[in-house]
């Protein structure tokens, strides 16, 4: 019987991820893990964070639901109303810092500005934050697939920690996969060319550009709604 | 100019223009209307399939009154006396936020056709309504507590002199979506359930 619920939370987690509506994230995904591309076990560690980094987000909501009994309808409507409109905005900003148009300077004294910019240039612990932000930007397929889906079958198991995770690695399998062929295949060819510390230089870039798309296509559909 | 530098300004002014909007749209009040629902059967409610703008329930309830008052244009039964000359009524609620995914929108548009095919005549005495409601627009949002939504939903809905009775969400669009003959078969299915059970 358990073995059912765990089939059933990876598949719904895995169709969640191949939805269309969370496709844009997606390609933000995929850029920002692979985005050192000649070190394929960065990559593949960026993956895996960026997965339990999902996962972190959708075990406290399950725990919320599950456990603690808050409301569905408000948490979802909460998230999917608010969420990605700051999605598109943090996006945006983050790109900036990838293409070094930005910088970033704390009031706090004991943060450094060096410390932000370089979790979120090194890739891997960044790809960990990413992950729980991908994961809260619900939209209308992820929410019933996650609300309507995984949910009641935590609520019938009374997992509000272990389905979710496996429900959130699902949802990050794919992205992980092709972000480690990307990785993998680019890394084959640089090493042909011997181009290997010109290539991060320029996946850094495209990904700091692609952040900026993917976060105006936000701001335009959910702040502006017009797209 | 430096390009990086214009680049750099344009997208802060994107930026700051984005969280202007955020914030105005937040606390800008839209639209200030009562908090209950009244079940008018009204014919442009029914045909709104091509329409892709958010209608807030307010809207259509507005449009019904003027129309209803004035013009007898419309091909449906006028709202009042109908209502109240018969005791049952179905509505079929499809609840939408204001953005449109390309998978609610076939739900959306399979359940409406899948409405206007079998329940033509339904339609058109009154027992049954089709209504597209945009639960994100202040005055809707007390449906989501209602009907316990999290994502765009169908509901069937019984009423009895505008009193509802009973209610459904059909949560099988979503699973259904992508095989339009069950999705129709469905939609079918569970609205007729409802009809029968007006008498």
């Amino acid at each position: 019987m358990e073995g059912i619920f765990v089939v059933t939370a990876i598949w719904l987690g895995i169709l969640t991820s191949v939805s269309p509506c969370p496709l844009a994230t997606n390609i933000a995904a995929v850029s920002y893990i692979s985005h050192r591309i000649t070190q394929k076990n960065i990559v593949f560690l960026s993956g895996i964070l960026y997965a339990l980094g999902r996962s972190l987000t959708y075990i406290i909501l399950g725990v919320l639901i599950v456990k603690a009994l808050v409301d569905i309808p408000i948490l979802s409507d909460f998230l999917q109303r608010y969420i990605n409109k700051f999605l598109g905005i943090a996006l945006i900003l983050i790109g900036m810092i990838l293409l070094d148009l930005l910088r970033i300077s704390l009031p706090l004294p004991s943060v450094s500005e060096n410390l932000v910019k370089r979790l979120i240039e090194k890739g891997a612990f960044g790809s960990f934050i990413l992950g729980i932000l991908f994961a809260l930007a619900f939209c209308p397929v992820s929410a019933a697939l996650f609300f309507g889906g995984l949910i009641p079958i935590a609520v019938k198991a009374q997992s509000g920690i272990a389905l979710p995770m496996i429900y959130g690695l699902g949802t990050g399998l794919p992205v992980l996969l092709f972000a480690f062929l990307v990785a993998a295949g680019a890394g084959y060819v640089g090493n042909l060319y011997n181009r290997i510390a010109k290539a991060e230089f320029y996946t850094k870039k495209a990904t700091g550009v692609i952040f900026i798309l993917v976060g105006i296509y936000y701001a335009l559909a959910y702040i502006f709604e017009i797209v | 100019m430096d390009i990086r530098k214009v680049i750099k300004i344009l997208l802060l002014i994107f930026v700051v223009l984005s969280m202007t909007v955020l914030v105005y749209r937040e606390f800008s009040p839209k639209s200030h209307g009562t908090k209950t629902v009244l079940p008018e059967p009204q014919a442009d409610t029914v045909s709104l399939s091509d329409n892709p703008e958010p209608e807030s329930g307010k809207e259509i309830l507005k449009q019904s009154l003027t129309k209803s008052g004035t013009t007898p244009k419309e091909q449906g039964p006028l709202p009042f006396t109908e209502v109240k000359a018969q005791n049952y009524k179905v509505i079929a609620y499809y609840f939408h936020g204001t953005f449109r995914c390309s998978t609610c929108s076939n739900i959306e548009e399979y359940s409406h056709e899948a409405i206007q095919k079998y329940f033509a005549e339904e339609l058109g005495n009154g027992r049954l309504e089709f209504r597209h409601i945009n639960v994100e627009e202040p005055d809707n949002k007390h449906f989501i507590q209602h009907y316990q939504l999290f994502t765009r939903s169908l509901v069937l809905s019984m009423e009895t002199d505008g009193k509802e009775v009973k209610w459904k969400n059909l949560p099988d669009v979503w699973k259904l979506v992508r095989d339009k003959e069950r999705f129709f078969q469905y939609v079918k299915d569970e609205v007729e359930q409802f009809l029968k059970e007006t008498g």
